[in-house]
């Protein structure tokens, strides 16, 4: 009976919440570059959103009530997304032969190990990023902007709430400027990486 | 002096720095291993649902397409008509001869668009600060010397252009268009066998070619799929112009039909694909410039078409979107009094204001554009692919119904089609 009335929640979510799931589809199969291949974004976003609800349903005796449902949904995007990059992957066959001539494509810092380093400045001496050579010579490699926003998301403990009040813009806004800097920034690192190796 | 991390938050931090890393990689099994986090943790839940709306409110502006959210269609298929330079070839025939007006008309475009490059500013400002407008409208050329012959940063010099097609060999298969010249770079698009392009640069190893795309960006290719030869292609670098201070402008030009610079208003950060730059505060105007991802402009001007609802800023050689713009430094909020602004959109505007971003209201799609899980099934039976069955709702058809489906995916994996 509960699981009865947790599957009418999920599917009344689903349909008040279409509008911001396919929205977020949309960006989804964007990034993924799956767009506008066999149809366009909008039609492909409205696709997956068919294929993840029919999914959900299929296997809502799996979900978790106490599970936030936009994230299990998503998940399920994911997921979808990821298995279409999988067949579109292997329909491109003669790619991965170009990829033994870019040995070198991997970044050098993953996202953690990026990520730590700065929270081990922000924990231990956020003035370190005035004082220590390698970290200012990093950040003169990105631009003003985003040196600025890395020094004050350091300086804020690496708060997404703290940076976003710094700025003057919402959580979200800050955070994904802040991540866009240190993508930008863990490039920078990999380019002198790169001339340091010669 | 800071107060000490909190442990869980930097977590927190760290897993969302992860998701927008995976997302700009394309990387969805990071994105679905901190989905699953995410669905134990409520406060992360709405944190990813902050960032998707950021990303998503971009989304409009990287690319073209039939968005029923959004009361931009109009504008953003005039904007997209007025750049296109490479047809699709229709497949039903053999490799056509190109047509020599074909041929010409993009010989032209891509002249134009040389001549603009050769024109354009760089990031470096070109509003003078307090200048005062002058009768003879004039700018300031700046452009930065490439240092390599190799031209696949932001900042190349203008090439020449070759006209090449693509040759995938077979009509199924698509080319995949990439940012840069690796696999593992970010798919850009991918473009039909037989589609036109421009050439205008190779890779250092020579393996990929960089192409004009129908936006009038570029992206890489993997060189054997182009046709003819591009071996008989040399691609013949003119280096980008130095600075050579101020050129009038002849009063004939469309350039000069411009609004004189202003003394600098604030600046503005382009996003993440090249931003048209026109004649006039509209689409209907002429592309006079494209500008790169992440170039800091200087804004000497901001004017608000009501009629398209669209903001626009002067840049100095031509007016700009404002969506295309991710960050707006210090600029006066635009007036948006005319605007209605749905009750639901309230805390959106809010951040608008704080953040100077203007926000345009959107339209919500009409009911029956949002599928709904009976609508699923009930078009895909709809659409002559499936026979012998009675139409039920989702989540109703009894286990064992044989049906033709036309999404092996669900017939396999879910098992909800059988």
């Amino acid at each position: 009976m509960d699981q009865a009335i947790e599957a009418a929640r999920l599917r009344q979510y689903i349909e008040h919440q279409s509008g911001a799931l396919l929205s977020t589809m949309r960006y989804y199969l964007y990034r993924a570059g799956l767009s506008g291949r066999d149809l366009p974004l909008e039609a492909a976003a409205r696709d997956l959103l068919n294929e993840v609800v029919a999914e959900a349903l299929a296997h809502e005796s799996r979900y978790d009530p106490d599970a936030d449902p936009r994230a299990w949904l998503l998940g399920i995007a994911a997921n979808l997304v990821k298995r279409r990059q999988q067949d579109l992957a292997r329909r491109q066959q003669r790619e991965p032969l170009i990829r033994d001539l870019h040995p070198g494509i991997e970044a050098s810092m993953s996202d953690d190990e990026l990520f730590d380093w700065l929270a081990d400045i922000a924990e231990t001496a956020p003035d370190a990023l005035e004082t220590r050579q390698d970290v200012n010579q990093l950040l003169a490699a990105v631009s003003s902007d985003d040196a600025h926003i890395v020094r004050l998301a350091v300086m804020n403990g690496l708060d997404g709430e703290s940076l976003a009040a710094k700025l003057g813009v919402t959580p979200g806004a800050a955070r994904v400027r802040l991540h866009r800097a240190l993508i930008r920034l863990r490039q920078a690192h990999q380019q002198q990486k790169d001339i340091d190796d010669g | 002096m800071m107060a000490r991390v909190d442990k869980q938050k930097l977590q927190r931090e760290k897993q969302l720095f992860a998701y927008s890393s995976a997302l700009q990689q394309g990387d969805f099994d990071t994105v679905a291993r901190i989905l699953q986090a995410a669905e134990h943790d409520p406060l992360l839940a709405d944190m990813l649902a902050e960032i998707n709306v950021v990303y998503e409110r971009e989304l409009p502006s990287l690319t073209p397409m039939v968005n029923h959210s959004s009361n931009h269609y109009e504008e953003k298929l005039n904007m997209t008509a007025s750049v296109t330079v490479v047809p699709h070839r229709p497949l039903a025939s053999s490799r056509p001869r190109l047509s020599i007006t074909l041929l010409a008309a993009m010989l032209a475009v891509s002249l134009l668009g040389g001549i603009m490059l050769f024109m354009r500013p760089n990031t470096s400002p070109n509003i003078q600060a307090g200048a005062a407008p002058t009768a003879s409208p004039s700018v300031t050329v700046t452009a930065t010397l490439i240092p390599t012959a190799s031209p696949v940063g932001a900042n190349d010099g203008v090439v020449n252009h070759q006209i090449v097609t693509i040759n995938t060999g077979s009509p199924d298969i698509r080319l995949t268009v990439r940012a840069e010249p690796s696999l593992s770079a970010h798919i850009v698009t991918t473009l039909p066998d037989g589609h036109i392009a421009a050439l205008v640069a190779y890779s250092d190893d020579g393996q990929w070619a960089r192409i004009i795309l129908s936006d009038g960006s570029t992206g890489w290719v993997i060189r054997d799929m182009l046709s003819p030869d591009p071996n008989l292609f040399v691609p013949t670098i003119i280096p980008a112009p130095t600075i050579i201070g101020v050129v009038p402008i002849d009063p004939s030009s469309p350039l000069a039909q411009l609004t004189p610079a202003n003394p600098v208003l604030c600046e503005g950060v382009i996003g993440n694909v090249p931003a048209f730059v026109f004649s006039r505060p509209s689409t209907s105007g002429v592309v006079v410039d494209t500008i790169q991802y992440s170039e800091v402009l200087q804004i000497g001007d901001e004017e608000y078409n009501p009629v398209t609802n669209v903001s626009w800023y002067y840049v100095g050689h031509g007016w700009v979107m404002a969506e295309a713009f991710t960050v707006l430094n210090n600029c006066p909020p635009v007036n948006l009094a005319a605007v209605s602004v749905d009750q639901a959109d309230v805390e959106t505007t809010q951040q608008a204001q704080l953040t100077g971003v203007p926000f345009v209201p959107t339209v919500p799609p009409p009911p029956s554009l949002i599928p709904t899980p009976t609508a699923y099934l009930n078009s895909r039976i709809g659409d002559g692919q499936f026979s012998a069955i009675t139409l039920r709702p989702v989540g109703e058809i009894p286990s064992g119904t044989l049906v033709k489906s036309p999404l092996p995916t669900i017939r396999e994996k879910s098992g909800f089609i059988r």
